[in-house]
């Protein structure tokens, strides 16, 4: 790690990161750490030589009182110090670099400025240069969040360096959006609402899929006839096509607990990015994708189409987690109004809390076709003393697998998403057939 | 490895300090208790001449958090205490303040900010200067003799020439002045 930087957080040898920002500075002037050891050692010297009466070690404490009657120069220090910061974006997507600059002013001359940076919690200082009184920060923020940028504080010494003085730098919050993960498939209900789309739907209409051909009905173009089966049948037979229709889609996040998933990183990191990719992919097809997050705070975005939707319904999760935090879940239902009859739901959760899993059960009985995209969170740890540790886990992988299988009774194909390959892979077995649920 | 090789220099400036401090020059030639003393000094010195680069902040009220936090300053004081009770030859009693004024002069280069590199040079030879005349001065013959009391004089004009040198400088060092007292003189 860069000294700077190393200096500047100051902690970088402790593990855990601090939630909150550190407690105020004292205000005004106070004496440097050099003015402490100097005076020490001069007053060290001093005292010893007294005491044992050699004169010689008056010597010693020569040298740190020149330095300190030198350094004590009237008018070395600043006045009205002041910081100002600037941050020109505060909205990226994970792994992007965010910069801030923070402008030091301040009346007269002053010396060096020492700054310590604090960053909030899922934001990581990368960079950090100094030029004159200007400081430049770059932070970078590796998972999706509304988080506290952090705070600084800069000590601003005098030109002795004996005293120093410190300015507080509130840096504000950032929005990091969840980078969507890659998926391109959109598998389809059964029924689809009867709206121009992109996706072929069992009903015979104007599209381009050809789906058979039936005799000749007064009114039908001309065009549309279907020269080879006519000449077969000896009657005219005009060719049919599926009706091109577009679908809603609506992604049910689970934010009711963020448990470790099974590479060790967060369900709720994952599941939010997976819900991203799903609602890309179908908003690329023209399809209208909506959003309800469960848990914490209740959130829901009806469904809606369009390239800045997306931008939209991940603003709308952000609030899911704020800074770590935890929120009592304000309702454990999905509100009627987000969800569209028909509409295809996309449940993404790890199944690690009874509430979604009611949730479901109480989608299930309304008719919408539902596919649960698990994130599947990490096996508990056996105590390998307990002898009935392996027993334990045996069961609740075995709890796990019923409540998979009871899913899919309902109507509700269960697929898993680990985060190793792409979304795609998952979602293709639905393409199968459409999305049925409990319809038929 | 590379932090260690880095700072071998000054952790060797620290460890002699400290070992100059215990008047190697008057331990016997067999193994007494002052060779293990002065070999444990040689290991403290070592570990603790380091200069600590991180911030002045409390982050504990420990007293072993702080020993560690302040063992450049602790190191240092230790060493002129010692020194100050020891009966060094002369030639102890000229490399000893040359060794602390050197390591403060480094410790100070790594972790003090805001001074700028011509000053801290400045500075450093008058603190030199002055730490020499003051020994000078301590090691002069004063007493008996024609010239004890012409050598006494000379130290005593030379201490106050370097303390109006001193107070001169803090005065016309060319420090550019606030904006208030710049105000405050225009009014």
């Amino acid at each position: 790690m860069n000294p700077s930087l190393r200096r500047a957080l100051g902690r970088a040898d402790e593990p855990s990161e601090p939630l909150e920002p550190p407690t105020a500075r004292p205000d005004g002037w106070r004496l440097s750490e050099r003015a402490h050891r100097l005076a020490l050692v001069a007053a060290c010297a001093l005292v010893g030589a007294l005491i044992s009466g050699h004169a010689w070690a008056f010597a010693l404490a020569a040298g740190p009182v020149v330095w300190l009657l030198l350094a004590v120069t009237p008018g070395s220090r600043p006045d009205r110090v002041a910081a100002l910061t600037t941050v020109p974006v505060r909205r990226c997507f994970e792994g992007e670099p965010m910069t801030t600059r923070i402008e030091l002013s301040y009346a007269g001359s002053a010396g060096g400025f020492d700054p310590a940076v604090y960053p909030g919690p899922g934001v990581e200082l990368v960079r950090l240069e100094q030029h004159g009184a200007v400081l430049d920060l770059e932070f970078t923020a590796r998972r999706w969040g509304r988080w506290s940028l952090g705070t600084v504080d800069v000590d601003v010494y005098d030109r002795g360096g004996l005293a120093r003085q410190t300015v507080r730098a509130d840096l504000g919050e950032c929005e990091i959006f969840p980078l969507p993960d890659d998926s391109s498939l959109t598998p389809i209900p059964t029924r689809l609402p009867n709206r121009l789309g992109e996706h072929a739907a069992r009903q015979h209409g104007e599209g381009l899929e050809f789906v058979g051909v039936r005799p000749y009905r007064w009114g039908d173009r001309q065009r549309r006839i279907h020269w080879a089966a006519t000449t077969r049948r000896g009657s005219v037979q005009i060719s049919e096509f599926a009706a091109e229709q577009a679908t809603d889609a609506v992604v049910l996040l689970d934010a009711f607990g963020d448990v470790v998933g099974t590479r060790g990183g967060s369900t709720l990191d994952d599941s939010v990015r997976v819900a991203a990719g799903i609602a890309r992919a179908y908003l690329r097809s023209h399809d209208r994708v909506g959003i309800v997050s469960l848990g914490g705070r209740l959130r829901w975005l009806t469904p809606g189409t369009g390239s800045t939707h997306l931008l939209r319904i991940v603003e709308s999760v952000l609030d899911v987690r704020r800074d770590l935090g935890f929120q009592t879940p304000d309702l454990d239902r999905v509100p009627p109004p987000a969800l569209p009859n028909g509409a295809l739901v996309y449940a993404v959760t790890p199944l690690a809390d009874d509430r979604f899993v009611d949730a479901l059960q109480d989608l299930a009985l309304r008719g919408n076709p539902a596919v649960v995209v698990e994130i599947p969170a990490g096996e508990p740890r056996p105590d390998p003393e307990d002898p009935g540790a392996p027993l334990a886990l045996r069961l609740w992988r075995l709890d796990r697998e019923a409540l998979r299988f009871s899913l899919t009774e309902r109507g509700m194909p269960v697929v898993a998403w680990e985060g190793e390959n792409t979304l795609d892979l998952v979602l293709a077995p639905l393409l199968r057939r459409p999305v049925h649920g409990r319809t038929r | 490895m590379n932090t260690i090789l880095e700072s071998l220099p000054i952790r060797i400036l620290g460890a002699l300090l400290l070992v100059g401090a215990l008047d190697p020059a008057r331990w016997p030639d067999y193994l007494s208790p002052q060779w293990f003393l002065g070999g444990a000094a040689l290991v403290v010195g070592l570990w603790a001449a380091a200069p600590i680069v991180d911030r002045p902040e409390m982050r504990s009220h420990r007293l072993r958090h702080q020993l560690l936090r302040y063992r450049n300053t602790l190191l240092v004081a230790a060493a002129a205490l010692l020194a100050a009770f020891q009966g060094p030859p002369v030639w102890l009693t000229a490399v000893e303040p040359a060794l602390l004024l050197t390591y403060l002069m480094f410790v100070d280069a790594g972790t003090a900010p805001g001074r700028p590199a011509g000053q801290q040079l400045s500075h450093a030879g008058y603190a030199y200067a002055a730490s020499a005349l003051v020994l000078l001065a301590a090691l002069a013959p004063v007493s008996g003799g024609g010239w004890g009391r012409i050598v006494a004089g000379i130290a005593v004009l030379g201490t106050l020439g370097l303390l109006l040198a001193t107070l001169r400088l803090r005065y016309t060092a060319g420090y550019r002045e606030s904006g208030a007292t710049q105000a405050a003189r225009r009014h």
